[in-house]
């Protein structure tokens, strides 16, 4: 189990799965971010072109501020984030995969 | 005629006659082209109630107007026919030369009826229709029929031919055409040996027009353009294979037939493993720019084997029999390729069998002494062979699940995975409330692909573990959504390059054929072919129970991942039911009104019944 930490009152370090193209451009299947504690996606956008600049034009657009429309978040595995709050905490993960799920 | 050539070639094997059925502007308009147009021609040349494997059921492949249009991903063409596996439509979609060689040979449907007295290569050429001894052909796999064919009449020539898995009738065979790609699901393949039709050879000379080509030209550059953006990234780059990983985290991974959701060897089989380990090359279907087809080799000491990849396939000759060699899946699914049947079917069947074998119901005995374990990939690659050639246990899971079943009994129904006699796709029903209702309700049986309604759960639109009745509308949606793709035709991985689907596809329409076309009636076209699949189902007797998914689904919770405890009630499953013939405007029993037929435009197909006392 992938556990998230505290790092102060404002931020936490969270763990972001990566899947598809994420993962081979990455070169891992996971990657730790610090954000806020009460984040929204740009702000997980903006620590994950920080720490692989690599998904800039895979997964997020060139301006760093949002994901591409053809990759999603998922928070735990279980409920797909729009543009919202996260609310991340201890034991959080986001999944970063793509949108389309056709097969 | 513009787009269209405004006929269907009638084609009687048992008399060798050919003739033609003229198709009028009213009815191309109302059924566009593949899937909606064959669904047309379907009822009215399948006799009622027929045998699905009787020589009167009609094969039929029909181009679209978009075939040779050069637009990306249109050259793709239906097969229909009554299915063998499930008593009701039977329809699936290939792409590439052959859809254009259809075209070319200047009709827009090919419905051959009748069963030939010897075995038959159907030569079909601007010259006219040549009747061929195809006993040489006999027993020979795909690719080896295809080259044969080619060796004969031209390496011009196009072919859709059946392996041997067709000739013995194997109630989930498939039709090959240009290099191992496969009209796959519900059983045309068995059709095709039940007329004695081993191969068909297209080559045509006709030219087809298109009503302003200059801007089509501009449409299809713009159109090259987005798909070659984001909205196909997953497709050009890891494959549907991508899948793979993914949907194990999700819980949403089907494995060990149904019984869990999630795959401890599912990395080893996963698209980013592929792609790092077996990955050879990308390819395309004609007058396709993305390229979704990865060709995957083995790496072992087992023999070399090389072929595309695909998520459906890996599923089913993987986590759904527990096998996590990657070697054995590639190997597993190019060997139905070969063989011409279904990968899905193939390995739901044998998954079945193996929770058989488990159970004690099937012996090593009853199996020929094969190990039918779980995990076992050897056994799955026996299994396989012994269906294509009928022989042993294989007679018996030729049948599919759902006869098999009924055959062995012993409760065996129970984990005998299918909707209405067809197997259940790679997208776990309890984990996937909407894609639930979408197996359940598929004229098709379980078909992932003629609603998309898994779509909506893996987005934020609505939560994938929950249900309500809303999911019966954003159904039917897909459905209709799908129908128009299926029938223009469009691939389906290139439908989130579109901005206004129902706009940009009728203004597409307007230009191949010159007659207007608003994205109502385009999208009202959709809604009219999903209601007459129906109407043949119910037609063929389908019935409200019909519509449901297999007891495991319905009875057991998920046992792991993400999902642990989750589950579907009947009780959800009839909710979100009731909401999906709400919103097609059905009544509660699922049956359609005469008024609803009426609106759609169908009373010259489908007569108003006799009043009923």
């Amino acid at each position: 189990m992938v556990e998230s930490r505290q790092t102060s009152t404002t931020e936490v370090v969270i763990q972001v799965e990566l899947f598809g193209q994420a993962r081979i451009v990455c070169g891992r299947r996971q990657i730790e971010v610090a954000v806020p504690e009460r984040a929204d996606t740009n702000d997980v956008v903006a620590a994950l072109a920080k720490a692989c600049p690599g998904l800039v034009g895979t997964a997020i657009n060139e301006g760093r501020s949002r994901l591409l429309e053809s990759y999603n978040f998922n928070l735990n595995g279980l409920k797909f984030v729009a543009d919202e709050r996260l609310h991340v905490g201890p034991d959080d993960v986001i999944l970063l995969f793509s949108s389309q799920a056709g097969g | 005629m513009y787009g269209y050539h405004g006929r269907a070639m009638l084609i009687d094997l048992t008399s060798q006659a050919v003739s033609w059925e003229p198709l009028s502007e009213d009815v191309l308009r109302r059924f566009i082209g593949g899937i909606g147009l064959g669904t047309y021609l379907l009822y009215r040349h399948c006799p009622p109630q027929i045998d699905p494997l009787d020589p009167g059921n009609p094969l039929i492949f029909v181009a679209s107007p978009l075939v040779g249009s050069r637009l990306t991903t249109s050259s793709k063409f239906a097969v229909l026919a009554k299915s063998p596996l499930t008593g009701f439509i039977g329809d699936s979609l290939s792409s590439s030369f052959l859809a254009t060689e259809l075209k070319k040979a200047g009709c827009d449907a090919l419905v051959i009826r009748g069963s030939s007295p010897f075995p038959t290569l159907l030569s079909i050429t601007d010259g006219g229709v040549d009747f061929l001894d195809a006993s040489g052909l006999l027993g020979l796999r795909t690719s080896e029929t295809e080259a044969e064919v080619k060796s004969l009449l031209g390496r011009g020539t196009r072919v859709a031919c059946i392996g041997p898995a067709g000739e013995k009738l194997v109630r989930f065979a498939s039709i090959a055409n240009d290099g191992g790609r496969q009209a796959g699901r519900t059983g045309s393949g068995a059709v095709m040996g039940s007329k004695n039709l081993k191969a068909i050879a297209l080559r045509g000379a006709h030219p087809v027009l298109f009503h302003d080509p200059d801007a089509l030209n501009t449409i299809g550059k713009d159109l090259t353009r987005r798909s070659l953006g984001p909205a196909t990234e997953k497709y050009r780059t890891l494959g549907t294979m991508a899948n793979v990983s993914v949907f194990n985290r999700l819980g949403t991974l089907p494995t060990r037939n149904f019984q869990q959701s999630t795959f401890d060897k599912a990395e080893e089989i996963s698209g980013e493993a592929f792609v790092q380990s077996h990955h050879v090359k990308n390819a395309h279907c004609a007058n396709c720019t993305i390229g979704c087809e990865h060709i995957m080799v083995t790496t072992d000491d087992g023999g070399k084997s090389q072929g595309r990849m695909e998520y459906e396939s890996a599923f089913a000759l993987g986590p759904l029999v527990d096998v996590g060699d990657a070697n054995a899946v590639i190997r597993a699914s190019l060997l139905c390729d070969e063989l011409g049947v279904d990968t899905i079917s193939s390995g739901a069947t044998i998954a079945w069998a193996m929770e058989c074998f488990e159970r004690g119901i099937l012996s090593r005995e009853d199996t020929g002494g094969i190990d039918l374990r779980f995990g076992n990939a050897d056994a799955v690659m026996a299994s396989l062979q012994l269906i294509a050639d009928r022989q042993g246990i294989g007679d018996m899971l030729a049948e599919g699940s759902r006869i098999a079943s009924r055959t062995v009994g012993h409760g065996s129904g129970d984990w005998a995975m299918h909707v209405k006699g067809l197997e259940m796709p790679g997208y776990e029903p309890r984990s996937l409330k909407t894609m639930a209702l979408g197996l359940a309700v598929s004229t098709r049986g379980a078909c992932h692909n003629r609603s998309s309604a898994y779509e909506a759960d893996f987005s934020a639109r609505v939560d994938r573990l929950a249900v309500d009745e809303e999911r019966g509308r954003i159904t039917m949606e897909g459905e209709d959504f799908s129908s128009v793709l299926d029938s223009l035709i469009w691939c389906k991985f290139l439908r989130k390059a579109f901005d206004d689907f129902y706009g940009e596809s009728a203004e597409v329409y307007e230009r191949v054929t010159g007659w207007s076309m608003t994205p109502e009636q385009l999208r009202q076209a959709g809604e009219r072919i999903n209601n007459l699949k129906k109407l043949f189902n119910i037609r063929e007797g389908w019935v409200r129970e019909d519509d449901t998914l297999p007891p495991r689904v319905l009875h057991e919770v998920l046992p792991s991942g993400v999902v642990q405890g989750i589950g579907l009630t009947s009780g959800d499953l009839d909710l979100m039911i009731r909401g999906y013939y709400h919103a097609r405007g059905w009544d509660q029993d699922g049956r359609i009104p005469y008024a609803k037929i009426r609106e759609l435009g169908l009373e010259d197909v489908v007569e108003e019944p006799a009043p009923v006392g």
